[in-house]
């Protein structure tokens, strides 16, 4: 059986769910038979709820993250063409980024978009 | 603790990421915007659990998923993606913070308020003492309370031991317990 010392070192990931099988088994027939360790994964939970609910309580990010990401990633739109329908169509463009000028070409297929051509910088294409 | 249900979810949502920076590899600005609703949060909860300052940590996870979209054809998939990514994010606040260290950035002030509501005063109370933990131990924290990693995932991501990793979470646990007794 293994030592108190080593069970309450894997008792936040036992908690958690987190052991490889064996492992959670070793740690639960131990805490089966010895009170102090239950009481250490009672603990465990409490500081685990705790936790959580700190975290949780972060603040989210602000709407506008999404805005400045997508203006670094993936640039302003320098042009686009957009012919077909919602059903079928066919959607070419051109931005701008900080590396670079991409050229993409979309087809749409019944709402969903397929990627045909995307030139990133250096002329790499997928 | 964790049922089997959850630990199939979990691997279920790693499946989806994979399959979505897959897609953001091959430039589906679709597929990054998924990926992005999926994971900013989650990386500005984890940059904001080190960095302890709003801005800045919204400033990690804008640079973090600006190189999601840049590096996702790199991605080797030994890692989960969440994992992947949060290295991503750690290297970045650690720079920012040893920036801050040596001046070169001014920190603002960023807990809210106290409420007076007590679920909000726990919660502030949880915080408080969470932030006294020194940075290494908050990390293990987050990572093992909060996003569900296994030690073995800590100690890859972190590149330490996972002695260390056991080590850090006992002593950060045993200040939590204190503190919020």
């Amino acid at each position: 059986m293994r030592r108190c010392e080593e069970v309450r070192e894997l008792i936040p990931w036992y908690v958690e769910g987190n052991l490889a099988t064996e492992e959670g088994a070793d740690v639960a027939t131990h805490i089966g038979e010895c009170a102090a360790c239950l009481r250490d994964v009672a603990a465990a939970l409490r500081v685990r709820a705790s936790v959580h609910a700190a975290f949780s309580a972060l603040p989210l990010v602000s709407e506008e993250l999404w805005e400045r990401v997508s203006r670094q990633a993936l640039g302003r739109r320098l042009a686009q063409l957009d012919v077909g329908s919602f059903i079928v169509g066919l959607r070419l463009g051109a931005w701008l980024t900080r590396r670079g000028s991409p050229v993409r070409a979309d087809l749409r297929l019944f709402g969903r978009e397929v990627h045909l051509i995307n030139r990133r910088k250096g002329g790499g294409s997928s | 603790m964790l049922t089997q249900n959850q630990r199939e979810t979990g691997e279920a949502d790693d499946r989806t990421d994979r399959a979505l920076v897959a897609r953001t590899a091959n430039g589906d600005e679709s597929a990054f915007r998924l990926l992005y609703e999926r994971l900013a949060e989650r990386v500005f909860r984890y940059a904001f659990s080190l960095l302890h300052n709003r801005h800045l940590a919204e400033e990690v996870a804008q640079e973090t998923m600006v190189v999601v979209w840049r590096q996702a054809g790199k991605f080797e998939g030994r890692s989960k993606v969440s994992t992947w990514v949060f290295g991503i994010a750690r290297f970045r606040a650690l720079d920012l913070l040893r920036k801050e260290q040596r001046g070169a950035r001014v920190p603002e002030p960023t807990l809210a308020e106290p409420d007076p509501a007590p679920a909000i005063h726990d919660r502030e109370r949880a915080l408080g003492a969470i932030k006294t933990l020194p940075e290494e131990q908050r990390e293990v924290v987050f990572l093992t309370f909060y996003e569900g990693l296994s030690y073995s995932e800590i100690s890859g991501m972190l590149g330490i031991p996972e002695g260390t990793v056991k080590s850090r979470m006992y002593y950060a646990r045993r200040a939590l317990a204190e503190a919020l007794t």
